[in-house]
């Protein structure tokens, strides 16, 4: 039997592959950048979940994504968990696994969960800590991720570089390469869900983004990030083939994109899959970007158009945030050259 | 005589138009296409906790309108190379020797 790419069989037929679904907003960490503007919503019901699950089932939907907040503070984690991968869903976990124990640990294992992963800004606690706001976090997450990574399940940690931890990616680095851990790092963040910019403030100074940006696309895509963009290029790929379900059942084109299409509770999944404003913003290429299109950075640029539609409330103009990190890359492109 | 379940390690789906399956084997990290009388023998699988290879092969020629006889080496052969990709168990076991 031959191997075959799935992710692109999807797109190309309007197949949706993956639903990222928000358990709760309840959380345990009080991260200072995080978008969510509440973590008091414990989420849908353990019946309604299953009834959702049952339905993106037969749509066709093959990965379910789990994400909160924190997944592991509701009580019926496991069974959720389980329950999707009984219907045989590939399952990926994004939690900060502080709250994970060694038994959780053994039956996510026996339930084959395909990947768990997390979040981790510094190995110095008190680094950690200050973006947290938890104490010993940075301990807490290396010590249950490193027993998590002895297993089979794949690990893989997260790091947002900001102002405050702008020297962390090696330690993490080696943290990562000394247990077999995957390790993606970004300078990435989001505005709040309202379109609120002042999490941004926490960014890197242009000194310490100019530093490390090499570095942070080399993990992520082995080189310093440079794409022509060609005018038939869709704005986003993941367009194509995600959704992302709240924690109140409502719909939204990802998870960074918090314009409303529809309620999994009240409306049929294909209806919201095949509505008007995702074909139009899945029909929207480069093209149609008249500001980014003729940019001289436009080839360092990745741009996110549902954060620029939070922010601007129009998906086709410029995010600043995107042209400083365009920016970057084409200082340290001509530094290297 | 053995019967035929689905290892545990597995994530699998059928594609809406019902034309098209795959299956996913987590622990070597590889996709297989499902397609024609493979989709028809997965499906009729997936509807069982466990199948007989016999109860398999009559339920595929009920499909199909013939007799069994008719496709018992090519389902044999099939199951076997499913066993192989380590998709399915036999009697509870898989390639992996590993007893569910």
């Amino acid at each position: 039997m031959e191997e075959i790419n799935i992710k692109s069989l999807y797109s190309k037929n309007n197949y949706m592959y993956r639903a990222i679904i928000e358990l709760t907003t309840l959380c345990n960490f009080k991260c200072i950048h995080c978008f969510l503007e509440q973590h008091t919503n414990p989420g849908l019901s353990t019946q309604k979940l299953k009834e959702i699950i049952d339905e993106l089932r037969d749509f066709g939907v093959y990965e379910l994504q789990f994400t909160g907040g924190e997944i592991f503070m509701r009580k019926d984690i496991m069974e959720i968990i389980r329950y999707a991968r009984e219907l045989k869903f590939k399952v990926s976990l994004l939690t900060n696994v502080s709250l994970i124990s060694d038994e959780m640990i053994h039956d996510l294992e026996s339930l084959y969960v395909e990947i768990i992963s997390t979040t981790l800004f510094s190995t110095d606690n008190e680094v950690n800590d200050k973006i947290t706001q938890t104490n010993n976090s940075a301990t807490v997450v290396m010590d249950t991720i490193k027993k998590i990574a002895t297993t089979d399940i794949q690990t893989e940690i997260k790091t947002v570089l900001m102002k405050d931890n702008a020297d962390a990616v090696d330690n993490i680095r080696k943290f990562c390469t000394d247990n077999n851990i995957l390790f993606l790092a970004t300078e990435g963040l989001f505005p709040s869900v309202s379109g609120d910019e002042s999490i941004r403030n926490l960014k890197m100074t242009d000194k310490q983004l100019c530093r490390n940006i090499r570095c942070l696309d080399e993990i992520r895509f082995g080189a310093l990030y440079s794409k022509e963009k060609l005018s038939t290029d869709s704005i986003c790929c993941e367009l194509h083939y995600s959704l992302f379900i709240d924690s109140y059942g409502d719909v939204y084109p990802c998870n960074l994109w918090f314009k409303k299409i529809g309620n999994i509770t009240e409306d049929k999944i294909a209806d919201i899959w095949n509505c008007d404003f995702l074909k139009k913003i899945r029909n929207t290429t480069w093209r149609d970007l008249t500001e980014c299109y003729k940019c001289k950075n436009n080839k360092y640029c990745i741009r996110c158009s549902g954060i620029v539609d939070n922010i601007k409330g129009n998906y086709l103009l410029s995010d600043p945030y995107a042209c400083r990190t365009s920016w970057a890359r084409s200082k340290v492109n001509k530094q290297s050259t | 005589m053995y019967n035929i379940a689905f290892a545990t390690h597995i994530s699998w789906q059928i594609l809406p138009d019902q034309h098209f399956g795959f299956v996913y084997n987590i622990k070597e990290k590889k996709y297989y296409a499902l397609e024609d009388t493979e989709l028809v023998v997965w499906n009729i699988i997936s509807q069982h906790k466990e199948i007989s290879l016999n109860s398999l092969i009559d339920t595929v020629a009920t499909y199909y309108c013939i007799n069994s006889e008719d496709i018992e080496h090519d389902i044999s052969e099939f199951i076997d190379s499913l066993f192989e990709i380590g998709v399915i168990t036999k009697n509870g076991r898989d390639k992996y020797k590993k007893s569910i």
